[in-house]
């Protein structure tokens, strides 16, 4: 039984590496990939990043209003967690989406050459105002948060702000937060090799992404070793 | 498998009490709380007496065990 599952793996492998080969020989075939336009990926980004803005105006403003008398004391705070909830998380979302757009122009924008006016020099300015906005939309989402939860509040000022924050959660938010981790983990889990084997195929066709490659290999050990001794853990308790 | 059931609406119903009152009385969330209700998660010893507790019965009367048919 365990020979016939273990025959029935190998044989998967091999169908996975051979639709992986036969889909890129057919790409190379078909439609050769040329280099990505960076300045294509640059602006994608700065479009991306102004519609977060709006998202995160209107959050900003809902938490500005006051409290609506017509709601019972559950939909109130119920409103609250939900609004502190997509608030703290659409401003990190669009931190993480700013700095990436953030890095790239000025990468972009030191190869143009031109460093003093033309788009990249504009939209990089643009950029750098929408970063600090999302940074001060953040630090009054963290506010509203603290405001409405000041039994677990989050201390962006010590290092360890989001450590207190979850050590003072009780048990049924552990849990929540266990669950939201333990997806988040098995996500990436898939999403790394699925990254690795497109750099891959990208190196083929196109431009060699040693370093992209390196990161997300580095990036996936560490999550994995992190995991791995979490959970070892366990069995060093007699 | 056993499954836990619990009685937390209907008595929060009965003394008038909501989520956000519940959870004041039992030093615990709103959202622990509702967790419990919709039997998304199983709480703890602890939490489950203060439960009881707060609706003066005993825990086995707030929260009871149905074995699943079929296992």
């Amino acid at each position: 039984m365990k020979k016939r599952k273990r025959s029935r793996s190998i044989l998967f492998t091999f169908g996975i590496g051979a639709a992986i080969g036969g889909i890129t020989a057919l790409l190379a075939d078909i439609m050769p990939l040329a280099p990505l336009e960076r300045e294509w990926i640059t602006y994608a980004l700065l479009v991306v990043l102004l519609l977060m803005t709006f998202r995160i105006s209107v959050l900003w403003i809902r938490s500005t209003k006051p409290d609506d008398l017509a709601m019972d004391v559950d939909e109130l705070t119920l409103y609250r967690e939900k609004l502190a909830h997509n608030f703290i998380g659409s401003t990190s979302l669009f931190l993480i989406v700013g700095f990436g757009a953030l890095f790239t122009m000025i990468l972009e924008w030191k190869e143009s050459g031109d460093l003093f006016s033309g788009p990249i020099t504009y939209a990089l300015s643009l950029t750098a105002i929408l970063v600090f906005y999302g940074f001060s939309a953040q630090m009054r989402a963290i506010k509203f948060h603290n405001k409405h939860n000041p039994e677990v509040p989050i201390n962006l000022k010590k290092t360890d702000g989001y450590e207190e924050y979850f050590k003072k959660l009780d048990e049924g938010e552990k849990f929540e937060e266990y669950r939201a981790a333990y997806k988040s983990f098995y996500s990436m889990h898939l999403l790394f090799p699925a990254a690795l084997t497109l750099l891959f195929i990208i190196s083929i066709f196109s431009s060699p992404q040693f370093l992209a490659i390196a990161a997300v290999s580095v990036l996936w050990f560490i999550m994995y070793i992190i995991y791995f001794r979490e959970g070892a853990k366990v069995y060093q308790q007699r | 498998m056993a499954i836990l059931l619990n009685r937390l609406k209907e008595l929060r119903a009965r003394d008038g009490l909501s989520q956000t009152e519940l959870a004041k009385l039992t030093g615990s969330s709103r959202q622990t709380i509702s967790l419990i209700e919709r039997g998304d998660y199983l709480p703890s010893i602890l939490i489950a007496m203060k439960i009881a507790k707060v609706f003066k019965m005993p825990v086995d009367d707030v929260f009871s065990m149905k074995e699943e048919e079929g296992e």
